[in-house]
């Protein structure tokens, strides 16, 4: 029996809009466990990245984070934790964007250096040949020279490359994606991936993936969990849900993805807008944008409802699905 | 390194710049109305000593090649004789220069020693009452004029206590210290509002960015962060305000000067300009023209020194 890594239960965030409230990760719950790679997915503004950012205690300033986090940090049971005792102790995080995530006026080296040298107490010189080792790692060529590059003098892989050694320097047990390949081209992204996978398997590391490209996820990942406003509307095995949705939403997600079509004649998008935070609907949150929309989902409360034993839905009609 | 082929580049852009400024300040005695060699001579000289006085200064040459002479004389470091002391203007210039030197650099050191930390606590604690009480401190300082913040420094410092002389640059060093230290207070009272404020403008982006996300993820100490990853990059763009703010402090320096009774370069502008010291006046302004382009190269230097990118951006 598997104990979990990581357990996040009804995890809300609050952002200042102009002076205004507002809720955009609503209750989200989640599990994970060690060596497991589990992807969000989700149009843009229904919370990925803010739930990333909570888990670690890196909210944008006015955020405030509520709800459980447990994580088990020395190979025991998940415990509360307070996000500064995770970060360089077994929690660490790669963003969208490697060229804004990295400190341009430190040199390359000295980035990845700094997580040995605070937590292994390491001195300048073993820590500067630990940043080369974890460079070599994550298939950095040359990684002497580029040792003392500033960030901006690489291109946008091998940035994201520093992005990843910087986040592996510290061994960690769980590393959190936000996107970390949208900004790259499409060669540079499979080798990305490619080296996550490498690195899961021979550090058993527990990965969570943010990407709004199911292509992607479906190939990395071994759950799934879609997000729509705020909330996790299903997760569940990655090809189940990305074969058989239990969730409208879900189903239309794929169904605007080319490459789930068949051929790909009509790429639809899904009609309407996805909803903002300051106005989320009240029950359903997606039922004014549903296909299947009926009076009582209007009134339906959250809740993710198991229906088998790895697979949950938020949709409280999910046989509007069943396949004819 | 790139970066150090843009600091090259903008060492030879300070060429024509100082062309230009020589120029203007060769215009001013071309502009200014009267006949200068009347003011030297004086109202009862004769038409022929007048005459001697005009072929002997070449003034009836074309004016390019007045202006041509007058590059190269400057080139050599004569910048002509004062009209009221018939002393070389450069002898005039040389001891001022040191007095104000002294003024800037305790000014600009006593301003960031009192920016730096100002701005950083305003920016950790930015909303708060740290922040709050750091912001009224920089109006109140904006609201008063340098003479009066000097007189008051005189009279509820100075006097009262008898630490600091009320005016007068000392001999020894530790007599120039004390001289100068209200001096350079009063500069830094009036130029630390302008940096306190960009400062914390710039920690705050810095603060809300992305690599310092990055930074405290890795979790090392609040000092260590703001040490490794906030102060620098957001020093890259408060340099530029510096650097202005430097060009603002010479001219406060002028009023400061006076305030002080320091004999330094404002006081002797003031006294060349009362005069009608046309050469006198023309040292100055060039030296002061030279000091402000002197201070913005350093400032792209420093820019260049903090910021590995510079060589792209230019
Ligand atoms: N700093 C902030 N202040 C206020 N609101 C914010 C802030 N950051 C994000 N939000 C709001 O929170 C919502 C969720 O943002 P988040 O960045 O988590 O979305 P996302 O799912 O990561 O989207 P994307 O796919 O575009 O990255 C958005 O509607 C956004 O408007
Ligand atoms: S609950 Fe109703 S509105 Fe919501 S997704 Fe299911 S069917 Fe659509
Ligand atoms: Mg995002």
């Amino acid at each position: 029996m598997s104990e979990h890594l990581l357990e996040v239960s009804d995890l809300r965030v609050t952002m200042q809009r102009r002076g205004v409230p507002i809720t955009p990760v609503d209750g989200v719950s989640l599990t994970l466990d060690r060596g497991e790679i589990l992807g969000i997915a989700g149009e843009s503004g229904s919370g990925k990245t803010l739930t990333l950012r909570a888990i670690l205690g890196l909210l944008p300033r006015g955020g405030v984070a509520e709800g459980d986090l447990r994580f088990a940090s020395d190979g025991g049971r998940p415990a509360p934790y307070v996000p500064t005792d995770v970060h360089g102790h077994g929690i660490s995080i790669v963003f969208q964007e490697p060229m804004t995530a990295l400190n341009p006026t430190m040199r390359v080296g000295d980035l990845i250096a700094e997580g040995p040298r605070i937590h292994q107490g390491m001195n300048k010189a073993d820590a500067r040949a630990r940043a080369i080792e974890l460079m070599r790692l994550v298939g950095i060529p040359t990684p002497e020279r580029r040792a003392r590059m500033w960030p901006h003098q690489l291109s946008g892989g091998l940035r994201q490359r520093v992005m990843v050694a910087t986040a592996l320097s510290t061994e960690p047990k769980l590393v959190l994606c936000d996107e970390p390949t949208t900004a790259l081209d499409v060669s540079v992204q499979d080798q990305i991936l490619g080296l996550l996978q490498d690195l899961r398997m021979r550090f058993d590391m527990a990965i969570i993936f943010v990407s709004h490209d199911i292509a992607v996820l479906g190939e990395l990942c071994d759950r799934l969990a879609i997000m729509y406003a705020g909330q996790i509307v299903e997760i569940g095995p990655t090809d189940d849900v990305i074969s058989r949705p239990n969730h409208p939403y879900t189903a239309a997600l794929m169904a605007s993805v080319p490459s789930f079509q068949g051929t790909s004649e009509e790429l639809q998008g899904i009609p309407g807008h996805p909803p903002d935070p300051a106005a989320f609907a009240s029950g359903c949150r997606f039922a004014p944008r549903c296909a299947f929309a009926r009076e009582d989902c209007k009134e339906a409360s959250y809740e993710l409802t198991p229906t088998s034993d790895d697979r949950a839905t938020s949709c409280i009609h999910p046989e509007v699905l069943a396949q004819p | 390194m790139g970066r150090f082929s843009f600091i090259a580049k903008r060492l030879l852009q300070v060429i024509p710049m100082m062309l230009g400024i020589i120029l203007v300040v060769f215009l001013l005695l071309q502009i200014t109305p009267g006949d200068p060699v009347r003011q030297i001579v004086g109202l009862r000289a004769t038409e022929e000593q007048l005459d001697e006085v005009r072929e002997e200064m070449s003034l009836d040459d074309h004016v390019l090649v007045q202006y041509g002479r007058y590059v190269a004389l400057i080139a050599q470091g004569d910048l002509g004789y004062s009209y009221k002391s018939k002393q070389p203007v450069t002898s005039l210039i040389r001891d001022r220069m040191v007095v104000t030197a002294w003024l800037l650099t305790a000014g600009i050191f006593l301003t960031l020693l009192i920016s730096i930390p100002a701005a950083i606590a305003a920016a950790l604690y930015r909303g708060r009452a740290a922040d709050q009480v750091i912001r009224g401190a920089g109006l109140l300082g904006l609201s008063m004029p340098a003479f009066w913040v000097g007189v008051m420094l005189l009279l509820l410092v100075a006097l009262p206590t008898g630490w600091f002389p009320p005016g007068g640059f000392g001999e020894t060093f530790g007599e120039r210290i004390r001289s100068i230290f209200l001096p350079a207070l009063t500069l830094a009272l009036g130029s630390s509002p302008f940096i306190i404020r960009s400062l914390r403008a710039s920690m705050i982006s810095v603060l809300n960015s992305d690599y310092v996300a990055t930074g405290r993820a890795s979790g090392g100490s609040r000092r260590r962060l703001i040490r490794r990853f906030v102060f620098r990059n957001a020093a890259v763009s408060s340099v530029t305000v510096l650097a202005l703010e430097i060009g603002f402090l010479l001219f406060g320096a002028v009023v400061i000067e006076t305030t002080f009774a320091l004999p330094g370069l404002g006081q002797g502008l003031v006294l060349a300009a009362r005069g009608r010291d046309l050469p006198a006046i023309q040292g100055y302004t060039l030296l002061f023209a030279v000091i402000v382009v002197a201070v913005y190269l350093l400032s792209d230097i420093a820019q260049a020194m903090l910021d590995p990118r510079v060589e792209i951006e230019s």
